[in-house]
C-alpha cells in the first residue's frame, strides 16, 4: 500500500474540519458577540406587543351639570382584514356563512326585545371612572339610533346580515383595513360569550369591547355638541401632541364642542404591553399603564331650556307650514318653513344659554362611523332641497337678512351720527321716495300701511320702514359731513361683519355691505363688463335706505343678532357670546380651566337715547299697534315685560325669513332670546310665538331657568301635538 | 444478526493483556458524546416543555428512550469486530437499499417527504440508517481498491453512491442526498481519487446542480430557502417575513444573537420558551442553545463536537487497516458536513435543509444513527492493534 497519498489527504480533509469549525465560532461571535445588542431588541421587539387602549372622552355636561354626552360600553365584532385576505376563498366564504346567521339572530333578537346589547360595565380602571353610572343612562341602548328627530316615524327594522353583507362591509372604504373592521356593533353579551369561546372555529374574528358616545338626550343640542369621527391625514397632523398622542384612526370631534375643545375631551391613551407567542397571541401582560380619560366640558346651556328652544322651534315651523303665504297671490301655497334656528343667551354676561338649529341629526348615527348612504341622506350637496343641511348649525353659519330687526342698529347710526334726536318726527304715509330718481324710487312700507307721524320709539314699536328709508336717505346724502360709511361703522360697534368668535365650529361672519364691497362683488359678477360694474356696483342713496331697514345685501347670523340685543339689554357692553363654563377633571369637581366672561366691545348708549328705544321694544308686545301685541295676548307681561323687535325679511323667490329679537325682563334683562324662521311669514307669525313659548314657563314661573320643567331623557316630544298646544297667536302684523 | 460475538478475551484479563481491545476504547470520545448527548437532552426539554407549567415531559421522556436505544446501538455496533462487518459489508448496504425502496413503498409521508415507517408509536427514518450503510458500502468497495482508483473504479464508486442517493432524492430528502454526497467525496478524496476525476466529479455536479435549478423541479419552499440564504441582508426580507423560510433564518438570527455572550440562561430564553423558532427541537435545537446559553453554551458545545471530530479523524490515521481508516473517514465526513450545514443554517451562513444536529436533535432515527457511528469509530479505535 502506498499510504503516502491517502495520509496527506487524510490531513486535508482535517484541515478542511478545522476551517469549517473555524468558520462557524467565527459566525457564532458576530451574532453573539459583535451583533448580539441588536439582536436583543429585535428580540424584545418581535415578540412583545403594544395595544393602546382608548381613553373614553370627557363628557359634555349641561350649566347644571347634567350630561348631555356621556360614553357607553359597546361590544363589536371585528375581522381581521389582514389576516382574513391570508384566507383561501373558500375558507372566507365559509367564515361569512357561518358568522352571518350569528349576527343576524343576534341582531333579531335583540331588536325584538329578546337579547339585550346591554351596558356591560366600565371599561377603564375603576379608579378613573369612580363615579357609578348615573341613573339617567339608559338601560339597553339601542343598537339602531333610533332618531329622536320630530317627527321622524319609527325606525325601520335594521336589514338583515348576510354573508353578503358582511362582504360590503368588510370593503367598505371608511374602515381602515389595518385595523380590525367592525362587523357588528353593540351585540348582545351572550354572542361575545360564544364567540370568544368557539374562537377557533371563527379565524379572524375578534370581539372585543369600546368606549363610545352616548347621548342621553337622544338628537337634543346636536349642532352645539358636534360629532365624533375618525381621524383623517390632516387632522392627524394639526392635533398630533405627546401629551395625548393620537393613533391614526383613532376618534376625534368632527365638529361643534366636540372639536372645539377636543385638547380638553381627548383622554391620555393607555398601553398594555402584552408578550405574544409567534401566533400574536397574548402570553401574559408586561406592563400597563390605564387610560385617563378626558376632562368634562360644562357648557353654558341649560339643557331644559335647550329642550324647550327645540321643541319650540319645530313646533312652530310645523305651524307655519300650515299658513298660507298671502305673498303668492295666484294661486294657493302654504310656507316651505323647512330649517330655523333660535338662540337664547344671558345679556348679564355673553352666556350661551340654548341654541337650537333646525332640521336636525341625531349625533349617535356617528357612533362606530356613519354609513356612506346616512352621510349622504345628511350633508350631500345635491340632496339639500330633500334635507336642508341637517348637519349646519344655523345659529352661527345661517347668514340672514335681519329685515325690520335691524332698525335697532340703524337707530343707534341715526343717533350716533346725530342725524336724529329720539323726538325727531317723521310722518310715516306709508312709502317713500328716495333721492331724486322718481316714482321707481319709491319705497313702501310693509303692505303699504301708514303710521302716521312716529318718533323714534314709535318708529320701533309700529316698525315704520319710512323712518329708515329717509335715515339711510338723509346719511348718505349727508356723507360729505358724516362720512361715505357712517352706517356701517355704526354697524360694526355691535360685532356685525364679523365672527363672534364663539367656541364652535363653522361659524360665519355675516355681512355689512359697502361702497368697496358692492364694486368688487360687481367686479367678480361682470369680471369684463366695466358698463355693467358701474351700473349695478356703485353704491346708490337706494342701497343705503334698504339696508338701513335690514334688507338689500346685509345679512346677519342669528348669534350676531343675539349678541346684538343683548348689548343693547346690558345696557352697551358687548361681551363674546360664552358657550364653555367651566372644564374639570372626568367626573371630579377638580376645575382644570374656568372661563369668564369677555368683554369684546362697548356701545355707548346713553339714557336718552336708551330709554325710548326700550319704549319702542315694549311697546311691540305690549302696546295695540306694537307688531307682536296679538302674539303676546295673555302673557304677563306685566311680570314678565318682554322688550322686542320683529323682523320680516324678503328672500328672492322665496317665502319672507320670519325672525324674532327679543329680551326680558325688559328692565333687568336676564334673557336675550333670537328665532329666524326661514320661509316661514312674518316676524310675529313665526319668531315672536317661538320665542313666547320658550319665555312663558319662566313668566308665569319665578322669572328664572329653574321654573322650567325637566327635559325628559331621549329628547323627544311629539311635534304635531306640541303644534297646537300652548300655541300663541300670529300677531298677523306685518313688519 | 445471526450471532453475537464475544470478545476473545474474557474481562478479567483486561488489566493484564495489553492487546486487549478493552484497554484502548476511546474514553475521550465516549466522555464527549455523553456530554453533548446530555446537553442535547436539556435542551430538547427547555424547547419543547412549553411557556407555562403544566411542562410537557413527552419529548424529554421518548428522547431519553432514543439515548439510551443509541447507546445500545453504540455498544453492539463496537462489540462485532468490524472487520467482520467488512466481510457482511454487502448485506448492510444491500439491507439500507432494501428499507429506502421499501419506505417509498410502504412508507408514511410527512411534511411532503415518503421517508417514514410508522412502528407503532415511532417513526423509523431509514434514510438516516442507509448513511451508514453507505459509508459501510463505500469504505468496503474502496479498500479493495487498495489506492489505485482509475476512472473505471471512480464510476464505481459514485455509481454506488448513486443508487441509495436516487432512492433517498425520490421521498425526496434533500439533507440526506447532500449529506451522502459529501461523504462520497470525502472517501473518494481519501481513498485516492485521481485529481482531475475529482475535478471532472465537481464541474458535472455544478452542471447538474445549474440544471436542477434552471429546470424548476425544485419547490417553491427550495427555492425560497436558496434565496432567503443569499438575500438575508436585504432589509425587505424582514418585510416578507410570511415567507417561512426567511421567518425561520429571522428568528433563528434573533435568538441566537439575542443569547449573547452569557445567554439568557437555561429555560429563560423567551423565543425559545414561547417556540417562535419552528423545528426548535429538532433541526434548529442550536438556536435554544444559542439563546440560553449563550457563547458560552453554543461555544462549549463546538468544542466538544471538534473533540469528536478530532478524535475520529486520530481514529482514521491510527486505524489497523484502510478499510477501518475508511470507516472513520466516512463518519467524519457524515459529522463534520452535517454539524457546520446544521449550525451554519440556524446562523445563517448555510442555506435551510432539514438535516439534524448529531446527538443534539429531537429524533429517534437521527440519534441511534449517530451513536451507531459513533460505535463503528470506537470499534475501528479499540482493535487497531489486533
Amino acid at each position: 500500500m502506498s499510504y503516502d497519498a491517502p495520509r496527506s489527504r487524510q490531513r486535508m480533509l482535517g484541515i478542511v474540519a478545522v476551517s469549517l469549525f473555524g468558520a462557524l465560532f467565527a459566525r457564532l461571535w458576530f451574532l453573539q458577540v459583535m451583533t448580539a445588542p441588536e439582536y436583543r431588541v429585535a428580540a424584545e421587539t418581535g415578540r412583545v406587543r403594544v395595544i393602546t387602549e382608548q381613553a373614553p372622552r370627557g363628557r359634555i355636561l349641561d350649566r347644571n351639570g347634567i350630561p348631555i354626552v356621556e360614553n357607553r360600553r359597546t361590544i363589536l365584532v371585528t375581522v381581521d382584514w389582514q389576516r382574513y385576505t391570508d384566507l383561501d376563498q373558500a375558507d372566507q366564504n365559509a367564515l361569512l356563512a357561518k358568522l352571518a346567521p350569528l349576527l343576524d339572530q343576534d341582531q333579531t333578537m335583540r331588536t325584538s326585545g329578546t337579547l339585550s346589547s346591554g351596558d356591560p360595565g366600565p371599561l377603564v380602571a375603576a379608579e378613573a371612572v369612580a363615579a357609578p353610572p348615573t341613573s339617567t343612562t339608559v338601560p339597553g341602548a339601542p343598537s339602531v339610533p333610533t332618531t329622536a328627530a320630530p317627527g321622524s316615524v319609527e325606525a325601520p327594522p335594521p336589514p338583515p346580515i348576510t354573508p353578503a353583507s358582511l362582504k360590503k362591509r368588510l370593503a367598505d372604504k371608511r374602515f381602515s383595513h389595518f385595523k380590525p373592521v367592525p362587523v357588528a356593533e353593540d351585540v348582545s353579551e351572550q354572542l361575545e360569550i360564544y364567540l370568544t369561546e368557539h374562537a377557533e372555529e371563527f379565524p379572524t374574528v375578534d370581539v372585543s369591547r369600546a368606549t363610545v358616545r352616548h347621548y342621553p338626550y337622544g338628537s337634543l343640542l346636536a349642532h352645539v355638541l358636534g360629532y365624533v369621527g375618525q381621524l383623517d391625514d390632516d387632522e392627524l397632523k394639526a392635533f398630533q401632541n405627546e401629551a395625548k398622542p393620537y393613533e391614526v384612526d383613532d376618534d376625534i370631534g368632527k365638529t361643534g364642542i366636540e372639536r372645539a375643545l377636543e385638547r380638553q375631551l381627548r383622554g391620555v391613551p393607555g398601553e398594555v404591553r402584552y408578550e405574544v407567542d409567534p401566533r400574536n397571541r397574548p402570553v401574559r401582560v408586561i406592563s400597563r399603564e390605564a387610560p385617563v380619560p378626558g376632562n368634562d366640558v360644562f357648557l353654558t346651556i341649560d339643557i331644559n331650556l335647550q329642550y324647550l328652544t327645540e321643541k319650540s322651534l319645530a313646533a312652530e315651523l310645523t305651524r307655519a307650514k300650515t299658513r298660507q303665504d298671502e305673498d303668492i297671490l295666484d294661486r294657493l301655497a302654504t310656507f316651505q318653513a323647512p330649517a330655523g334656528s333660535s338662540v337664547v343667551m344671558d345679556p348679564r354676561n355673553g352666556q350661551l344659554l340654548a341654541m337650537a338649529s333646525f332640521p336636525t341629526y341625531d349625533p349617535a348615527q356617528f357612533v362606530n362611523g356613519i354609513s356612506t348612504a346616512e352621510f349622504r341622506r345628511l350633508a350631500d350637496p345635491e340632496l339639500a332641497p330633500f334635507h336642508h343641511d341637517p348637519l349646519v348649525n344655523r345659529t352661527i353659519s345661517g347668514e340672514y337678512a335681519p329685515g325690520s330687526t335691524w332698525k335697532l342698529f340703524s337707530a343707534y347710526s341715526g343717533l350716533a351720527t346725530g342725524q336724529i334726536q329720539p323726538n325727531t318726527v317723521v310722518d310715516d304715509g306709508g312709502s317713500y321716495m328716495v333721492g331724486e330718481c322718481g316714482e321707481g324710487c319709491r319705497f313702501q312700507n310693509a303692505n303699504a300701511e301708514a303710521h302716521g307721524p312716529v318718533d323714534l320709539q314709535r318708529s320701533l314699536t309700529v316698525s315704520s320702514d319710512v323712518y329708515y328709508y329717509k335715515l339711510g336717505d338723509d346719511l348718505w346724502t349727508r356723507r360729505k359731513e358724516v362720512g361715505d360709511e357712517a352706517l356701517q361703522q355704526t354697524w360694526a360697534e355691535w360685532g356685525f361683519g364679523e365672527e363672534t368668535g364663539v367656541d364652535l365650529t363653522g361659524e360665519r361672519p355675516g355681512r355689512v355691505p359697502t361702497p368697496d364691497w358692492k364694486l368688487s362683488y360687481n367686479r367678480e359678477l361682470f369680471p369684463d363688463d366695466e358698463d355693467k360694474v358701474a351700473e349695478f356696483g356703485t353704491w346708490r342713496v337706494g342701497d343705503s335706505a334698504i339696508t338701513a331697514i335690514g334688507q338689500g345685501d346685509v345679512t346677519v347670523t342669528p348669534l350676531q343678532l343675539a349678541n346684538g340685543y343683548a348689548t343693547f339689554a346690558n345696557g352697551g357692553t358687548r361681551y363674546e357670546p360664552q358657550l364653555v363654563l367651566q372644564v374639570t377633571e372626568y367626573d371630579s369637581a377638580v376645575v382644570v380651566e374656568g372661563f369668564e366672561p369677555e368683554v369684546l366691545g362697548t356701545v355707548d348708549l346713553p339714557p336718552e337715547w336708551r330709554a325710548p328705544m326700550l319704549e319702542g321694544f315694549k311697546g311691540v308686545t305690549a302696546d295695540p299697534k306694537g307688531t307682536a301685541y296679538a302674539t303676546f295676548e295673555g302673557f304677563p307681561l306685566d311680570r314678565f315685560p318682554v322688550a322686542a323687535k320683529t323682523g320680516t325679511a324678503q328672500v328672492e323667490s322665496k317665502g319672507n325669513s320670519s325672525l324674532f329679537a327679543a329680551f326680558a325682563p325688559a328692565d333687568a334683562p336676564r334673557f336675550v332670546a333670537v328665532a329666524v324662521l326661514e320661509q316661514a311669514g312674518y316676524g310675529g307669525d313665526a319668531a315672536a310665538p317661538l320665542v313666547r313659548r320658550t319665555f312663558e314657563p319662566m313668566a308665569i314661573g319665578d322669572g328664572t331657568l329653574a321654573a322650567l320643567p325637566p327635559a325628559p331623557l331621549g329628547g323627544e316630544f311629539d311635534v304635531t301635538l306640541e303644534a297646537e298646544v300652548n300655541a300663541p297667536p300670529p300677531s298677523g302684523e306685518a313688519d | 444478526m445471526a450471532t453475537i460475538a464475544l470478545p476473545r478475551q474474557p474481562v478479567a484479563s483486561l488489566h493484564r493483556n495489553p492487546a486487549s481491545v478493552w484497554r484502548h476504547v476511546d474514553l475521550v470520545l465516549i466522555a464527549c458524546v455523553a456530554a453533548v448527548s446530555s446537553l442535547g437532552l436539556v435542551m430538547v426539554f427547555s424547547a419543547t416543555r412549553g411557556a407555562e407549567e403544566p411542562f410537557d415531559y413527552s419529548f424529554l421522556k421518548k428522547q431519553v428512550m432514543f439515548v439510551v436505544l443509541g447507546l445500545v446501538a453504540m455498544a453492539l455496533t463496537a462489540l462485532f469486530d468490524y472487520r467482520r462487518i467488512r466481510d457482511h459489508a454487502p448485506f448492510f448496504y444491500g439491507g439500507s437499499l432494501l428499507l429506502l425502496v421499501a419506505v417509498l413503498v410502504v412508507g408514511e409521508k410527512r411534511k411532503g417527504t415518503q421517508g417514514w415507517f410508522q412502528l407503532g408509536p415511532f417513526q423509523l427514518q431509514p434514510s438516516e440508517f442507509a448513511k451508514i450503510g453507505l459509508i459501510i458500502g463505500l469504505a468496503y468497495l474502496a479498500a479493495q481498491f487498495r489506492n489505485e482508483v482509475d476512472g473505471r473504479r471512480f464510476a464505481t464508486l459514485i455509481g454506488l453512491c448513486a443508487v441509495p442517493v436516487v432512492l433517498v432524492m425520490l421521498q425526496p430528502d434533500l439533507g440526506t442526498t447532500i449529506v451522502s454526497a459529501a461523504v462520497t467525496i470525502a472517501l473518494l478524496v481519501v481513498a485516492g481519487a485521481r485529481g482531475r476525476h475529482l475535478a471532472l466529479l465537481g464541474l458535472v455536479a455544478v452542471f447538474a446542480v445549474g440544471l436542477v435549478l434552471q429546470s424548476g423541479r425544485l419547490d417553491t419552499y427550495q427555492t425560497d430557502r436558496l434565496a432567503t440564504f443569499l438575500e438575508q441582508d436585504d432589509s425587505r426580507l424582514v418585510e416578507r417575513t410570511s415567507r417561512t423560510a426567511a421567518y425561520n433564518l429571522n428568528q433563528s438570527k434573533i435568538a441566537i444573537g439575542s443569547g449573547g455572550v452569557w445567554g439568557k440562561g437555561l429555560f429563560e430564553g423567551n423565543l425559545t420558551r414561547l417556540q417562535y423558532v419552528p423545528e426548535q427541537h429538532t433541526d434548529f435545537i442550536f438556536t435554544a442553545v444559542g439563546e440560553e446559553l449563550g457563547l458560552l453554551g453554543a461555544g462549549t458545545l463546538l468544542g466538544l463536537f471538534s473533540v469528536i471530530v478530532w478524535r475520529i479523524w486520530r481514529a482514521a490515521k491510527l486505524a489497523g487497516d484502510e478499510f477501518g481508516s475508511l470507516l472513520c473517514i466516512g463518519v467524519l465526513a457524515m459529522f463534520v458536513f452535517q454539524i457546520f450545514q446544521n449550525v451554519g443554517m440556524t446562523m445563517g451562513i448555510m442555506p435551510i435543509t432539514g438535516i439534524p444536529l448529531p446527538f443534539v436533535s429531537y429524533g429517534g432515527s437521527s440519534i441511534v444513527t449517530s451513536f451507531m457511528a459513533m460505535g463503528l469509530v470506537l470499534n475501528v479505535h479499540m482493535r487497531r492493534f489486533s
